[in-house]
């Protein structure tokens, strides 16, 4: 996966957890994966014009904060708590219907299968971050994972758009 | 006039976003009904008099694109207005459910205003 797709793919995650789960991503930081002992993970696959599996990995802290951001309680309300995994997995589902739009434009069609969560260990983050489609970054001081698998290989996209390439003309 | 709305996602969470949204949107509400998927959706919907049905697409058991197609093809139920509030960015999937008769669509995620200016447009048109 070339950087573009790489910027392209992180700008979508960033761009949701702002708009929906109000956290915002501490840019220039890299984020410190071993500062997490259990990750909670959720990963939904993905079939269509290109077959592929996306997934999201965030500190169970964090997780239980995604919730309270959505339901309007504290994160340690006990109703954060139980609905961390379906929070994360809900972030997931839009992530996930984004990614493919930003990466295959608005015609194709793909369904979706169903979201899975479950914890993931310290050690198998590591593995995801350093994985061919793996991106961490650093949300509001936590570590926050994002691993896109499409075995295909995904389609060319537009460049980012620089001074250079898109500034005024002279 | 206040409308029965019924919201059906899988997601809990979601649920109680679609809920807290239309209370910050100002809809005239008078009653909020949920269901966990299409399925569940049209026995409330043979239960219940609802306005108005919020509903996602890919939901287990029953799909909102089921749903939909199940609701067209019942006398009672083929006049409820659905919107579809989904992640769906496919132009070819969306123009497939408008010409089902789906009379709305709202992309995860959104804003309150978002939401009143899609219920507005959907009941004042249905209702106008």
């Amino acid at each position: 996966m070339d950087e573009n797709t790489r910027t392209r793919i992180g700008n979508v995650l960033l761009e949701v957890l702002e708009k929906q789960a109000f956290l915002f991503v501490d840019p220039g930081e890299d984020p410190d994966l071993a500062s997490v002992d259990v990750y909670l993970a959720a990963s939904v696959g993905f079939a269509g014009a290109a077959a592929g599996r996306v997934s999201l990995a965030v500190p169970s802290a964090m997780a239980a904060e995604l919730a309270s951001n959505f339901l309007g309680c504290e994160p340690d309300d006990p109703a954060a708590a139980a609905q961390a995994a379906d929070a994360c997995k809900e972030i997931l589902n839009i992530v996930c219907g984004h990614i493919l739009t930003e990466l295959y434009g608005p015609t194709p069609v793909f369904d979706l299968g169903d979201l899975e969560a479950g914890p993931l260990a310290a050690t198998e983050a590591a593995d995801w971050s350093a994985a061919e489609g793996g991106m961490a970054f650093s949300v509001e001081g936590s570590p926050v994972l994002l691993r896109v698998d499409i075995p295909g290989g995904v389609p060319p996209g537009p460049q980012p758009c620089g001074p250079q390439a898109c500034g005024p003309q002279a | 006039m206040a409308y029965n709305i019924l919201v059906v996602d899988d997601s809990e969470t979601m649920r109680a976003v679609i809920a807290k949204s239309i209370g910050h949107a100002g809809v005239p509400l008078g009653s909020l009904f949920q269901a966990a998927n299409g399925a569940e959706g049209i026995e409330v919907l043979h239960r219940e008099w609802v306005d108005l049905v919020l509903a996602d697409i890919n939901m287990p058991v029953l799909s909102g694109v089921e749903m939909v197609a199940r609701m067209k093809a019942d006398p009672a139920l083929v006049d409820i207005p659905v919107i579809i509030v989904s992640t769906e960015g496919s132009a070819t999937r969306l123009q497939a459910l408008m010409d089902q008769g789906v009379k709305g669509f709202l992309r995860k995620p959104f804003t309150p205003e978002e939401l009143k200016k899609a219920v507005e447009t959907v009941l004042g048109a249905h209702h106008g």
